[in-house]
């Protein structure tokens, strides 16, 4: 009795935190019991070749996703700006990128050209249009559909509407070959892109000035601004540097996705899936969500295709419903 | 004693009465197909005006709305064109089906707020969106269900013109009632703080499901006079697009009044359907709309057109006084 | 309490007026009526006089209105190519042709649906109420075609023609009177040919990827069913079916890999076809598996802007073959190119034969559409030569074609299109079955693909 009592008084936060880390470890061994027999139920469902297959297929899909939900993410999370305008800017950048190909043919160029660009629109569209109805969340929404109307139909008009797709680099077509495995080079590349530039964001946010003011940005603003920082400047600089991504992305992903008038609506709606799994504003949750959105798609088709219209968005409903602010996100 | 009504209460009445006599008019004064346009600007109007009911008056954006609204759609249509039932059946079944699915995403949605909100709204849509496709012996997936009669005794498109015109009108006062009892004042306290009213001792997550059915009820009802109205539904009118254009109606019309997303509803109904006759690029036409509105009329038309009221009547009451 | 009075009080005032009105529409209906019924008997007698005259001399045509003809496609959103091509088709057909035929005007109008049926319904209101159309051409989307056809079934003053929507049922088991698909096709009509073609090529088993809907189960149904009736097989758990709009195809593919069959079918739209021909390519299954192309998979609108590596060589069957060396199918293309600066897709000849046959309608009846009725007979008994080839329709509206087995190659200038390499003469939608075998079964869906082995 005593011995207890003693205990519990000599560090009450200690016991605690032993308690609530074994009762974690717990939960985490209980909730990987599931996820085990998924996967094995999932191996009895197909080869070894083809689950990695599958596998890479998820992420490869999720990496294009990655360039435009950490973009939206940072946007949303330092400025609480829902930028429905993210799919209209991928879907332009797309277009421009076909352009510079056909022009130049350099591949390089246009992701470059493309991500330039958009950022310049980027630039306009926060100064001019959002600057004067900051922090009026339906203005906001209202404005950025208008915006990705005009952009869509403007793409139309100039592009004609025929789906095309972005011709790639000679040396990433084809299948890259160990033993009997296949896979498209152009697809690994996608991922390598997005693991790259996983960790230049990370690098960015943890290590830098600029990430700091973000950080601290996403955090509490007037704080930040009372500091003497001009956060105006960090606003108009993370909204330029989201629109660089979506532009970055419309090449990369119009490479293996085709661009198509309308697109812009559908991958934002996937980007959103992505942002609100992990958790809005957080750059670890949209790393996290593409990676459940990309294997919840590519397993989801080969599975239970007659269910591949819920198999992304009843999971959201779901994970909304435990915990509305995503996997990785803070309660406002 | 005779209460004075104030000259913007005469106002809008005249103009409310010139509204409803160009309403009860219009088969006389308009061809076919403008009155059917004037149905479905209407019916529109009721649906961004439910839309509007969580938005303006709760803060809460919705992106599903069109999935309680087809819900209601699909179940009409389902036994008109399936099962062959009466209009009773079929009407009975569209309300319960649209209101089961209000209750059902209500209780998803009630605990969410802001921008969670909408995109658990807009998962609730998807799925909705989802089963119409893959429900294909209920739905008739992409090709939907053709062949819904109206009931007969407003079978005519001028009849059904006036049954539209009349449960319209019905839900607006009823929503006019709604907005202006305690209830809707309390609503509004959930808008300006959801902390507050719970301290005040509201229990706000009942509050949000009740207001989410009520808004899913008239939601239901816009559905049902939909689906008549086309003789047709089908995955095209549960899109995420059709529930966004409930809310853009609402925001251009002016969010927090009755009339704005009414008058949002006709706007864009004309540009989609009139406009788009003569004008090659209307989507760029209609996308300019909306950011010219947001730039120029942060509050949507009606909020633009009731500030310049007031601005012009607080100086004519100036103008008095400096006289003075 | 005060409320409720003041809600019946405006209810009571709505009442009144509403019972003030006499019908708006006792007015029109009347006249309505009375016009139909004043015009029937003189359109009674112009077509008597004029199957009277066709014998001796031609008669002089008869046009106090210019005739209407409403055209419905989708020029924005996701189809808005394939809408273009078809507008483009029947505007080049009247800008090549005289509006003027006989001393009567044609006049024709296009608007867009945006692809979406709600949309689509009133403007045909529109178009028939206030632009006074004679004759409506829509659309491409085989539902909203399907929604279109319903919506003037009961209307016997338009005529409704289907130049590209290619549900089945529409010249099948749900018929309406004044519909026909002149100018058109069934969506199995041509993959039925293609599943004897693979036959004949020695092929013994088949999977199959499919859009998710209705024209993909007609299509892959189509190939299916002959297919495996001529002895082939195919798996019904190796026949794959992706969502409408896929955005990614590259599951899909490796899952086709894992089947290992002699030959796979593909029916893919809009930006999923060159999806699947970059996954196709990417995974290096080109060389492995042979394609077989549903219509327009293989048509020249897709391929045109996907790497020419990927596609060159593509086997696919259509009605439509712009590169077809003959003179009716080459002059349409040069025209087209000529004005467009691209090869013509089918959606474009469709719409081109469909003014055709309104041509040579119109001259048939000398001027006189207003009995539609009529004017429909006329039409389903004329032989043309069209882009397509000779064409005629048989007793459910639909044409009877040769049908193409189709390659992809290059030409001289670089751009690709679709080579004829074997033809199928007079094929209608039922082939190689009788109307009256084909009727008995069901429609081709996911559940129903007609396969003989399972």
């Amino acid at each position: 009795m005593t011995d207890i009592g003693a205990e519990a008084e000599f560090d009450p936060m200690e016991t605690f935190a032993a308690e609530s880390r074994a009762k974690r470890n717990k939960t985490l061994a209980l909730s990987s019991i599931p996820f085990a027999v998924l996967i094995w139920w999932i191996l009895t469902q197909m080869s070894l070749e083809a689950f990695f297959s599958q596998i890479l297929n998820g992420l490869s899909f999720g990496a294009v996703l990655f360039f435009l939900a950490s973009g939206f993410t940072l946007i949303f999370g330092l400025m609480r700006i829902t930028n429905l305008a993210h799919g209209g800017f991928y879907l332009v950048g797309g277009y421009l990128g076909i352009t510079t190909v056909r022009a130049t043919g350099s591949f390089w160029l246009a992701i470059l050209v493309s991500a330039l660009s958009i950022m310049v629109l980027g630039l306009f569209t926060e100064r001019v249009l959002l600057r004067p109805i900051r922090g009026l969340a339906q203005p906001e929404v209202l404005l950025t559909i208008g915006l990705t109307f005009i952009l869509g139909d403007l793409a139309l008009a100039v592009w004609g509407g025929d789906p095309m797709p972005i011709p790639k680099p000679s040396w990433l077509n084809g299948a890259l070959r160990v033993g009997d495995f296949a896979y498209p080079r152009y697809r690994l590349f996608v991922i390598a892109c997005a693991i790259l530039m996983g960790v230049f964001l990370f690098w960015i946010e943890k290590k830098t000035r600029w990430g700091a003011m973000v950080r601290a940005g996403v955090d509490d603003r007037e704080m930040v601004a009372a500091l003497g920082v001009n956060i105006k400047a960090v606003f108009t600089g993370a909204f330029m540097f989201g629109a660089f991504l979506a532009g970055f992305a419309g090449v990369i992903g119009g490479a293996f996705l085709t661009l198509l008038p309308g697109q812009d609506f559908e991958i934002l709606l996937f980007a959103l899936a992505v942002v609100i799994i992990g958790g809005l504003g957080s750059l670890k949750g949209a790393m996290l969500g593409v990676v459940i959105v990309g294997l919840i798609d590519s397993f989801g088709k080969a599975l239970v295709p007659e269910l591949s219209f819920f198999t992304l968005f009843a999971p959201m409903a779901i994970i909304l419903m435990v915990r509305p602010q995503g996997l990785l996100g803070k309660l406002s | 004693m005779i209460r004075r009504i104030s000259l913007k209460t005469r106002v809008l009445l005249v103009l409310a009465a010139i509204g409803l006599g160009i309403g009860i008019a219009a088969p006389y004064l308009f061809p076919k197909y403008i009155v059917g346009l004037i149905s479905l600007a209407l019916i529109g109007g009721l649906f961004a005006q439910s839309v509007d009911l969580l938005a303006g008056y709760v803060g809460l954006v919705t992106l599903g709305q069109a999935g309680i609204s087809g819900a209601a759609a699909y179940g009409v249509g389902y036994m008109a064109s399936k099962v062959g039932a009466g209009f009773p059946a079929q009407i009975a079944v569209g309300l319960l089906t649209g209101i089961l699915a209000s209750l059902l995403f209500g209780l998803m949605a009630m605990r969410s707020n802001d921008v969670y909100f909408i995109m658990i709204t807009l998962a609730q849509g998807m799925i909705v969106w989802g089963l119409s496709i893959r429900l294909y012996k209920v739905t008739g997936a992409e090709n939907g269900l053709t062949g819904i009669p109206r009931p007969e005794p407003v079978n005519p498109y001028w009849k059904y013109y006036y049954l539209v015109l009349v449960v319209v009108v019905l839900c607006w006062m009823l929503l006019g009632i709604i907005v202006k009892s305690p209830f809707g004042a309390s609503l509004k306290g959930l808008r300006e703080s959801e902390t507050r009213m719970r301290m005040l001792g509201y229990n706000t997550t009942a509050q949000k499901l009740y207001v989410f059915m009520l808004a899913g009820f008239f939601a239901t009802i816009a559905g049902i006079l939909l689906v008549y109205l086309n003789g047709f539904i089908s995955p095209s009118s549960v899109v995420l697009a059709a529930s966004a254009l409930g809310v853009l109606e609402a925001i251009l019309g002016g969010v927090g009044t009755l009339v704005g997303p009414m008058i949002g509803a006709f706007i864009i109904v004309a540009i989609q359907n009139i406009v788009s006759i003569y004008v090659d690029r209307w989507p760029t036409l209609m996308g300019l709309i909306f950011v010219v509105v947001v730039l120029f009329a942060r509050r949507g038309l009606v909020g633009a057109i009731s500030d310049v009221w007031n601005r012009r009547q607080q100086e004519v009451s100036l103008e008095p006084q400096s006289a003075q | 309490m005060r409320n409720a009075k003041r809600i019946f009080a405006w209810l009571a005032v709505f009442v009144m007026l509403l019972s003030a009105c006499t019908d708006p529409g006792a007015s029109d209906d009347t006249t309505t009526e009375t016009t139909t019924s004043t015009t029937a008997a003189p359109a009674g007698g112009t077509t008597d006089s004029t199957t009277g005259s066709s014998d001796t001399t031609v008669a002089p045509f008869v046009c106090d209105e210019p005739i209407r003809i409403g055209v419905l496609q989708p020029l924005t959103g996701g189809l808005a190519a394939s809408g273009t091509d078809a507008k483009d088709g029947f505007e080049l057909y009247w800008a090549n042709h005289p509006m003027e035929i006989g001393g009567c005007t044609v006049e024709f109008r296009v608007e867009d649906t945006a692809g979406n049926p709600d949309t689509a319904l009133q403007k045909v209101d529109e178009l028939v109420d206030n632009y006074g159309a004679d004759i409506i051409v829509g659309e491409l989307l085989a539902n909203v075609t399907a929604a279109l056809a319903e919506r003037l079934a009961d209307n016997p003053d338009v005529i409704m023609m289907s130049p590209i929507g290619s549900a089945d049922d529409l010249t099948q088991r749900t018929l309406y009177p004044n519909f026909t698909r002149a100018g058109g096709w069934t969506s199995s009509q041509t993959s039925h040919v293609l599943g004897q073609w693979a036959f004949d090529q020695g092929y013994t088993s088949a999977a199959s990827i499919c859009t998710d809907y209705a024209f993909g189960w007609e299509m892959c149904g189509g190939f299916t069913q002959v297919f495996t009736e001529a002895g082939g097989t195919v798996d019904p758990n190796e026949q794959l079916w992706n969502p409408l709009g896929s955005t990614d195809l590259g599951t899909y593919v490796t899952q086709l890999d894992g089947f290992k069959p002699d030959a796979v079918f593909v029916l893919e739209v809009g930006a999923s076809v060159s999806d699947f021909f970059q996954n196709w390519s990417d995974f290096g299954l080109k060389d492995e598996i042979p394609i077989l192309a549903g219509e327009t998979t293989g048509d020249v609108a897709y391929i045109r802007n996907i790497p020419v590596d990927q596609v060159e060589g593509l086997i696919s069957s259509g009605h439509w073959a712009e590169g077809r060396d003959a003179p009716e199918t080459q002059e349409f293309v040069q025209v087209f190119d000529a004005a467009t600066t691209r090869l013509p897709s089918y959606y474009a000849a469709a719409t081109w034969t469909a003014a055709q046959y309104i041509d040579e309608t119109i001259r048939a009846m000398n001027g006189d559409l207003s009995d539609k009725a009529a004017t429909l007979e006329t039409m389903k008994g004329l032989e043309l030569l069209t882009p397509f080839g000779p064409s005629r329709l048989d007793d459910y509206g639909n044409p009877i074609y040769d049908i193409y087995i189709r390659k992809a190659v290059v030409r001289d200038d670089g751009r690709i299109w679709n080579e004829v390499i074997e033809t199928f003469e007079n094929i209608d939608q039922f082939w190689p079955k009788t109307p009256e075998e084909y009727l008995k079964q069901p429609v081709y869906s996911r559940d129903f693909q007609g396969n003989a082995g399972s």
